[in-house]
């Protein structure tokens, strides 16, 4: 048993380290808590991406503009215009198209604010998506901004023809919330679309997340997934994308790279980014094209590829900044992050990764008090040892970062794999740890312990 | 007599030209074709007002078209006689039979996550 001076010691490590870990967590200087936050979250994902595989990736389609799709539709006459800004009924002309093809939603993730005065086709855009929506019961999305903002008549008359979602908010920070002033996000609407309905999709996880625990702030931490789904056309598109990955492979590589990255000469973080996006894409020109001029096989690939699935059109133009910065795969369009929450949305259900909110907060700093508190015990257990054996005081640090180590690994993966929590902020704790590491037998703790004796005393 | 008649042979040989012309012109552009729909309804202009109407009423291809307008419209002549205009967009026409696919596509749509660009979005790129 502990004497009474050994006790006391024990008390006070474990208040130090708790109100010094605490603090920092609390205090975040300079926001240094949230970059070592941040990071530690990339690292996480980067290396268990590999892993990630759902089936709802065969369910999900991002149809993309880009400016060679531009051009190579207006080749094709099959759109006025040739440079961004497109017309809106040449939108209208590739959204068709996926109706027709029987597609169950389609989320237009291009933000149409204000009708332009150099530009009346609005009204055969709308009409001409209304009436597939009435003939072929395709669900029409439009992105609608914030969930604060002041609807202008465009985008009143698009969300009562159509709907509008929420596909902008702020005061998440990583997080992706599904619900933001009274309203659904895009990747949550989808997903009530997919699941929630009367006949929801198989890629569907059984324990769906229905409404009622959504409520206003929930948020996800979008899991990114490395594996690509392979091209639809690959006799066209033959690229690095074939949809075949080694996982050990690659989750070593992710772990070795991003280790010593930054000591070996080469530019490593563009080894480390996966190039081609884990969602099944199709260039909005590629679609007019096997659609008008395909083959018979073509055409029914196209039609396997669209009927059923929800569809997310997208843009990727140089200059217009609608990007996402993905921990794996490094800059993608943005409606690539609205794709990623729905296959994490289908594939987990329930069990979705949330994002930090308050509750984490305050559930972090717990568990370093009771990490503080395991490592305080571990340096009680070798006072005790090291009275009778003098090795046990020598390798103490090493004891102590040792199995700091283990229990920030033990937290983190409790926290993801059973709380469903995003990753822990390990960085930060293991900054905290070498910290703690450096009181350890320090001439501060020698310090302590002469005034516990005469307190004591 | 002798001057009067260079100035006649001169506006002969013009007109002549002029003709020529117009016929070599009309000879090298060809009218294109609709020779195909891409659904069993289009949306057709008549009367400068928009509608949809089924394509069963609009002759079997090929269809010649009688003119074409900077909005994306095709002139075309029904059966029954009627001119009216359709969008070049809901149908196949004869020139685009030998079109090739665009193939500056690449799988690889990520970008390296240093890449910055400074400014507005002006002119567009074409493929390299």
């Amino acid at each position: 048993m502990p004497d009474k001076q050994t006790f006391a010691l024990f008390v006070v490590r474990w208040m130090f380290y708790s109100f010094l870990g605490v603090g920092i967590l609390t205090l975040n200087p300079f926001g240094l808590g949230d970059v070592a936050d941040q990071a530690s979250q990339d690292a996480f994902y980067k290396v268990m991406a590999p892993l990630y595989q759902s089936s709802a990736q065969k369910d999900i389609l991002v149809v993309l503009q880009n400016d060679r799709t531009i051009d190579a539709l207006h080749s094709q006459g099959a759109i006025r215009a040739n440079e961004w800004p497109l017309l809106y009924q040449d939108h209208g002309v590739i959204l068709e198209r996926l109706g027709r093809y029987n597609a169950r939603a389609v989320f237009v993730d291009v933000y149409f604010k204000k009708e332009r005065s150099i530009d009346s086709s609005l009204p055969r855009m709308e009409r001409r998506l209304q009436r597939v929506q009435e003939r072929f019961k395709t669900r029409y999305l439009f992105a609608g901004g914030y969930s604060d903002e002041e609807l202008t008549p465009i985008q009143k008359s698009l969300d009562s023809k159509f709907g509008l979602t929420v596909n902008g908010w702020e005061g998440y920070e990583k997080g992706y919330p599904l619900r933001d002033g009274g309203r659904y996000t895009s990747a949550y609407e989808l997903y009530r679309i997919a699941c929630l309905g009367d006949s929801p999709l198989d890629s569907c996880a059984k324990d769906v997340l229905d409404e009622s625990p959504v409520v206003e702030g929930t948020a996800l931490s979008v899991r990114w997934g490395s594996r690509p789904a392979p091209p639809p056309f690959p006799e066209v598109i033959t690229d690095v994308c074939s949809g075949k990955q080694d996982d050990i492979a690659e989750m070593a590589r992710q772990l070795f790279w991003g280790l010593v990255n930054d000591f070996v000469d080469f530019d490593g973080d563009q080894a480390l980014e996966v190039p081609c996006p884990y969602q099944q894409v199709l260039f909005a020109d590629d679609l007019l094209y096997f659609d008008k001029m395909g083959t018979p096989e073509q055409k029914e690939r196209l039609r396997s590829l669209v009927e059923n699935k929800i569809v997310l059109y997208g843009l990727h133009l140089e200059g217009l900044h609608d990007i996402v910065r993905s921990p794996v795969h490094g800059l993608l369009p943005g409606v690539m992050l609205h794709a990623m929450a729905l296959d994490n949305l289908m594939s987990d259900g329930q069990d979705v990764v949330r994002a930090a909110n308050e509750e984490l907060d305050r559930l972090n700093q717990w568990a370093w008090v009771v990490v503080a508190g395991l490592i305080s015990l571990l340096l009680l257990f070798i006072d005790m040892k090291g009275r009778v054996n003098n090795k046990w005081m020598e390798y103490s640090r090493s004891l102590v970062v040792a199995f700091g180590i283990f229990s920030i690994l033990v937290l983190a993966g409790g926290m993801f794999l059973i709380l469903r929590y995003e990753p822990l902020n390990s960085i930060g704790y293991l900054a905290l740890l070498g910290i703690v590491g450096q009181f350890v037998n320090s001439e501060l703790t020698k310090r302590v312990v002469i005034i516990i004796e005469r307190v004591l005393k | 007599m002798d001057r009067q008649n260079p100035h006649r042979r001169g506006i002969l040989f013009t007109l002549t030209c002029a003709l020529l012309l117009a016929f070599s012109v009309r000879a090298e552009s060809p009218p294109h074709e609709i020779v195909g729909f891409d659904s069993d309804e289009v949306e057709v202009r008549e009367a400068g007002k928009y509608r949809y109407q089924s394509v069963d009423g609009l002759g079997e291809p090929p269809i010649t078209v009688l003119a074409t307008d900077q909005s994306n419209f095709l002139k075309i002549r029904t059966p029954e006689g009627k001119e009216i205009w359709v969008n070049q967009s809901d149908v196949l026409t004869g020139d685009l039979q030998n079109l090739k696919r665009n193939d500056c596509h690449r799988a690889s749509i990520a970008q390296a996550s240093d890449r910055l660009q400074y400014g507005l979005r002006g002119v567009g790129e074409s493929c390299p």
